[in-house]
């Protein structure tokens, strides 16, 4: 369990991203969507629970230990409790598929790596790239093997950035999916998915954080029928949220 | 043929003896390989009668043997660890501009008319320079923490440094000129003393420890944002890697003047040949080509059998482009990458 107080977030000599007045709660034993529209602040959020970006003000807990600041926890801890895939596309021509899994298992010293690896690779179906370099891989691959290497990691709290960008509908439907099954049979505790695939969001999530220079939190139920969803995305636009199909349509019809 | 890879890299093992035996054996006066042997090991004592087969190879051909394995080896991993810390295959030892800040130190010294040619206060210089500019770099480094800012100050600096050592000579003798322009040839033969040994020792001892936190550079590769969620201490990493590519270069510079090329393009033949970006083997992989290159690029200079000698740096440009040419041009995936 993630918790987080009073923030501001910002980068730099930057104005604020993100300015929160409450406390949140990533709770455990759930798929958590952040949605929102473009730079409102989902990837910043993200970055900050995940221990990568120091809030300019408030608190970041995790399990009541602090994340920043005196006393935070230890770097190792946190890479054994935390895993992350990011949007950064930095990759290494000749690093084979398997070596880069293999990295996951820095936190552990290499303990128990073949296991752990093995399962990463069969979660996200990619065993049968386990030889290839990842320079020769294709981006929706690429991503799926970034998912492995986080999940060699054997997190409690895995945290996402569009991790179903580059992906084809099945294997953005099967992330999901992966999450949604990863979360109930208790192998990680929270997932934290930042998207904009609202569909998927809306139908496998337990809860929603709309971010959106501030920040609202609520089930889904709650937010989509309230029509918060809808006002954090497009308040003033004629655009209307059908929330059932989690796609914006036009609130009057076409003109011809 | 499929090789294993730590296969591949003791299989250089040999061909760097070979090359340092080669380096021994030819030059203007060529030795037999027998004889060479017996003078590696003949012991000089003062006031004894000694054969020129043992003067020649334990004072002239080895300490230049010794100081081209060392420079080639410490170039070599500087360019490695730079391209490792800005995931950039086109960084390399000279991006912080140590070089130019030793080129600026020699030519304080030139200017100030102290020692004669390759001495040892030209070395302290170089040095001296050096490090000042690597200290700038590093406190720039500790403020910005950007690694790409640090790439664009380090070249800035480097102009200046060289636009100040231009102004220096500018108001220097003829002769001082052409002692600076010698310098900037490079050359292994004008290492001073203990020189040659310290610099092959110091290269060694620093491969041990990058070898052993080597998966901490693969990690490294992936941006520092995934290092850091790895448990790993980004920053402090890359300033403990830029510190010791940018002391390596200081002091290969000073005992050699400045020597291009082997340090961007080693890491790539390194990477071609074994086919992996892993820093455990690829770190002495590394080191041991960058050794083999500039051993037969300086026997290649010293034109064997003949009493000239080209520019070292002439002959490292042209024996390494094709080389680097084939291992990036091939039509296999990857390219130039880190």
């Amino acid at each position: 369990m993630i918790t987080l107080q009073e923030l501001r977030l910002g980068y730099g000599s930057g104005p604020d991203v993100l300015v929160v007045h409450e406390a949140m709660e990533l709770p455990e034993h759930a798929l958590i969507s952040l949605i929102g529209p473009n730079g409102g602040g989902k990837t910043t959020l993200l970055r900050c629970a995940a221990g990568l970006l120091k809030p300019r003000g408030g608190t970041v807990r995790l399990r009541g230990e602090p994340l920043y600041g005196p006393g935070a926890i230890s770097r190792d801890r946190r890479a054994r409790v935390m895993a992350v895939v990011l949007t950064e596309t930095v990759f290494p021509a000749y690093l084979r598929v398997r070596e880069l899994v293999s990295l996951g298992r820095l936190p552990y010293g290499g303990r128990d790596s073949d296991a752990a690896i093995q399962r990463a690779l069969a979660y996200t179906e990619s065993e049968y790239l386990a030889r290839r370099y990842v320079g020769s891989l294709s981006d929706g691959e690429r991503q799926r093997v970034m998912v492995a290497r986080a999940l060699a990691q054997e997190p409690e709290i895995l945290l996402l950035d569009e991790p179903t960008s580059h992906l084809d509908p099945p294997h953005q439907t099967a992330l999901f999916q992966l999450l949604r099954c990863l979360v109930e049979s208790r192998v990680i505790e929270t997932a934290v998915i930042a998207t904009h695939q609202l569909h998927l969001a809306l139908y496998f999530s337990d809860l929603l954080v709309l971010v959106n220079r501030s920040v609202r939190q609520g089930t889904t139920t709650e937010l989509t029928e309230s029509g918060a969803v809808a006002a954090t995305f497009a308040p003033h636009t004629n655009l209307g949220l059908d929330t059932h199909r989690g796609w914006f349509v036009p609130e009057a019809p076409l003109q011809s | 043929m499929k090789t294993s890879l730590p296969l591949r890299l003791i299989m250089l093992v040999p061909v760097l003896a070979a090359s340092v035996l080669l380096a021994l054996v030819l030059g203007s006066v060529p030795l037999p390989p027998k004889d060479v042997l017996v003078a590696l090991f003949a012991s000089v004592s003062p006031g004894e009668e000694f054969s020129l087969a043992t003067v020649i190879v334990q004072q002239v051909r080895l300490p230049r043997v010794l100081t081209a394995a060392g420079a080639g080896g410490a170039l070599a991993l500087a360019g490695l660890l730079m391209q490792t810390v800005f995931r950039n295959p086109l960084a390399g030892p000279g991006v912080l501009g140590v070089n130019a800040g030793a080129g600026l130190g020699v030519a304080f010294v030139i200017l100030a008319g102290v020692g004669a040619g390759l001495a040892a206060p030209t070395v302290t210089a170089a040095i001296a320079g050096a490090m000042a500019v690597l200290v700038v770099v590093m406190i720039v480094h500790q403020v910005v923490q950007q690694p790409v800012v640090v790439l664009v100050l380090g070249l800035l600096f480097g102009y200046a440094a060289s636009a100040i050592t231009t102004i220096l000579l500018a108001g220097s003798a003829v002769d001082g000129l052409e002692r600076y322009v010698q310098w900037s040839f490079g050359s292994f033969a004008l290492a001073p003393g203990a020189g040659p040994l310290t610099l092959l020792l110091a290269t060694l001892v620093i491969t041990v420890p990058l070898t052993v936190v080597a998966p901490r550079l693969d990690a490294l590769l992936l941006g520092s944002s995934y290092a850091e969620s790895l448990g790993i201490h980004a920053q402090r990493l890359e300033r403990t890697l830029l510190l010791t590519a940018g002391v390596l270069t200081g002091i290969v510079t000073a005992l050699t003047g400045p020597i291009s090329f082997l340090g961007v393009a080693v890491p790539h033949i390194a990477r071609g040949y074994l086919h992996t970006s892993r820093h455990r083997l690829l770190v002495p992989t590394t080191v041991l080509i960058g050794a083999i290159l500039a051993i037969l690029a300086d026997l290649l200079a010293r034109l064997p059998g003949s009493e000239a000698t080209l520019p070292l740096n002439a002959v490292l440009a042209v024996l390494g482009v094709p080389v680097v040419l084939i291992v990036v041009l091939r039509p296999r995936q990857g390219g130039v990458q880190t």
